[in-house]
């Protein structure tokens, strides 16, 4: 338990030292910070790496979305969600976009730990739910 | 006209965006029906999370990188990388009396196919306890229907009293004795039309219990008439710990709605040393710091924090209670163990069994010395109290006395007799499984023995004596028991009843 903290404490102190100006993690200082702690033993660097690694997926999530949709106009919607949501979180969200032809229609969008929804397939989902 | 309507139609449609927002996390590890969850930043601590196929789960540790989750379900459809949402609720349970007559699981789901349960009210299975203001003393007595019990430990509504003891010495049985007995109560109170008649409704929590006993108990109560006034909950030792663990608050959440309702409650824990383990399971899986036994350091606050649930409110607050009977199983005997020591001192008295007691034939094994009830002989009725009160003294000097005599050849005649009474007392306490004896019948039962219309029956016959009293009393005597039951009283002109109906009934014996 001890271990695991000092671990993350140190993959904490590294995720602060690779964001660049912008507020996003930085490939090449991830680079650099790799070939550093190659050069230490194994047993020290795994539990490092492995905090590190579920740390910069945490970041990069928070400024990077994957959204959904449920149509074939994926580009435009996907441009007008991108304008939006730049607006709304106050700095620029990359946003991944995909089709998902089993949400019907609508869109679902992941941005950190949130998801916004508004499908068809959860309106029937919930729909469902109350009915039983 | 239309292409105008139509165009506001077309904005309003472009506008209607109903975009529901949901905290996720993704399963890093799942094992032993926990999983670690990274994400999850705005969840609750105890709040319910889903995970896929409609498995619920309940947050039980929040750390710095992930979250700790119990899953309350079947974990074989789950694996890693799953997404498992908040759902912004604390874990509740349905409560009411639509629940009574019922088998349901740690979170209220009917499991004996006699449909859904028809209750809109849910209450959450984590509460804060009474305080001290909307408390009151114990004052109206919960009857066993167990002689030695109710004559000895009387136990008062509102009361937390311990049933203890090793494997096998029969603390179920008291316990579903009481509850039958509580629905031979009800069932006569409410067909009296007594408006100041108030049933007690019962609770049976099985934690880490076989299904075979379960179905067993579940047969006994349907095939006593009882079950009408009973809710099972459910955690058979095949569920998973989380269950387990969960399974008594939620029964006790079921129990406070009768309580904050204005009406009384048993609650019966079948057993908390099972839901201890239970929880040590747990916590090992969640990786806190184990203690003494491997019980993580706040074992003593997962029982006072459920026990102390069980309160007698006053007039202003509704005036309802809820009794609860926990039951402790010991190893060889131990009462100074971590987990009985524990309920010991959290509870208002405890019921010992032993397991020598039992093997002689003394059933129920309740030991005199053991056993005590800190508050319950408050709410004795007055006629009982009369005649019971010293039945305690006497079975004890019995003990002591019964000890001394072996080595003794020549006894004085106030030491034989003190022997011989106790011997009587003794045969007259055994009672047979699944059998109450309704209190007005109890309290007549001891005034003939304290009024030595036993002492000419040998002590071999004694029991089958009062099985042939019972059937007297409930024959030829009921008024005088009546008499009893409502006044609660021993009056001379009772007494007088009660005699000559005694010599009435030894007549018949002879």
């Amino acid at each position: 338990m001890a271990k695991h903290r000092k671990s993350l404490k140190v993959a904490k102190a590294l995720l602060f030292s690779s964001i660049n100006r912008e507020g996003r993690v930085d490939e090449q200082k991830i680079k650099e910070i790799l070939i550093e702690l190659r050069k230490q033993p194994r047993s020290k660097t795994l539990p490092i790496l492995k905090a590190l690694l579920s740390l910069v997926r945490q970041k990069i999530r928070s400024y990077e979305g994957h959204v959904e949709i449920g149509s074939s106009n994926i580009d435009k919607v996907s441009d007008i969600l991108s304008q939006n949501l730049s607006d709304s979180f106050n700095s620029k969200i990359d946003l991944l976009s995909s089709t998902n032809n089993s949400l019907i229609s609508g869109f679902r969008l992941r941005i950190g730990d949130d998801v916004y929804e508004d499908s068809l397939l959860q309106r029937i989902n919930r729909l469902q739910k109350a009915l039983t | 006209m239309s292409s105008i309507t139509d165009l506001i139609r077309k904005e309003i449609e472009d506008l209607s965006i109903d975009a529901t927002r949901t905290n996720v996390g993704t399963i890093i590890t799942l094992a032993d029906g926990v999983a670690r969850v990274e994400g999850l930043s705005n969840v609750m601590f105890n709040e319910m999370v889903e995970f896929p196929n409609n498995v619920l789960g309940i947050a039980l540790n929040l750390e710095e990188d992930s979250v700790g989750c119990v899953i309350l379900g079947e974990t074989s459809s789950l694996k890693e990388g799953d997404e498992v949402k908040t759902t912004g609720k604390l874990l509740s349970v349905p409560v009411g009396k639509a629940l009574l007559g019922r088998v349901v699981d740690a979170v209220g789901r009917p499991i004996d196919e006699k449909g859904a349960i028809d209750t809109d009210t849910t209450y959450p299975v984590e509460r804060i306890a009474p305080g001290i203001i909307p408390r009151k003393s114990v004052s109206q007595p919960l009857q066993t229907g167990i002689m030695a019990v109710d004559s000895m430990i009387p136990i008062g509504r509102g009361q937390r009293e311990l049933i203890i003891g090793d494997r096998s010495t029969g603390k179920t049985t008291i316990a579903i004795d009481t509850i039958i007995n509580q629905a031979k109560i009800n069932k006569k109170g409410l067909d009296s039309k007594d408006k100041d008649f108030r049933p007690v409704y019962c609770i049976y929590v099985a934690v880490g219990q076989k299904n075979s006993n379960i179905a067993r108990t579940v047969k006994v109560l349907d095939k006593v008439g009882a079950l009408e006034y009973v809710t099972i909950v459910s955690a058979p030792a095949a569920d998973n710990p989380a269950n387990q663990y969960l399974a008594p608050y939620s029964g006790c959440a079921m129990g406070e709605w009768f309580m904050e309702n204005g009406m009384d409650a048993l609650i019966v824990y079948d057993d908390l040393s099972k839901h201890a383990v239970a929880y040590r399971q747990i916590s090992l899986i969640l990786k806190r710091p184990s203690g003494r036994e491997a019980y993580p350091g706040d074992v003593f606050y997962l029982h006072s924090r459920l026990l102390e649930r069980s309160a007698r409110l006053n007039e202003d607050n509704g005036n309802g209670s809820l009794t609860a009977l926990p039951i402790i199983e010991t190893q060889m005997g131990d009462v100074s163990g971590y987990i009985p020591t524990n309920v010991i001192s959290i509870t208002d008295g405890q019921i010992f069994l032993e397991t020598d007691l039992f093997n002689k034939g003394i059933r129920p094994a309740v030991s005199v010395g053991l056993s005590v009830s800190r508050v319950g002989s408050a709410a004795q009725i007055k006629a009982y109290k009369k005649v019971a009160g010293k039945v305690k003294l006497e079975l004890a000097q019995f003990r002591e006395l019964a000890a001394f005599s072996q080595f003794e050849s020549d006894l004085d005649a106030a030491t034989k007799a003190r022997l011989e009474r106790g011997a009587r007392i003794v045969e007259m306490f055994k009672q047979s499984a699944y059998n109450p004896i309704l209190v007005e019948v109890q309290t007549a039962i001891m005034w003939a023995i304290q009024n030595d219309f036993f002492d000419s029956i040998e002590v071999s016959k004694i029991t089958e004596s009062v099985e042939s009293l019972k059937d007297y009393l409930a024959t030829q005597a009921s008024e005088i028991c009546e008499e009893i039951y409502r006044s609660g009283k021993l009056e001379k002109e009772n007494e007088d009843k009660l005699r000559s109906s005694m010599e009435d009934w030894k007549r018949t014996l002879s």
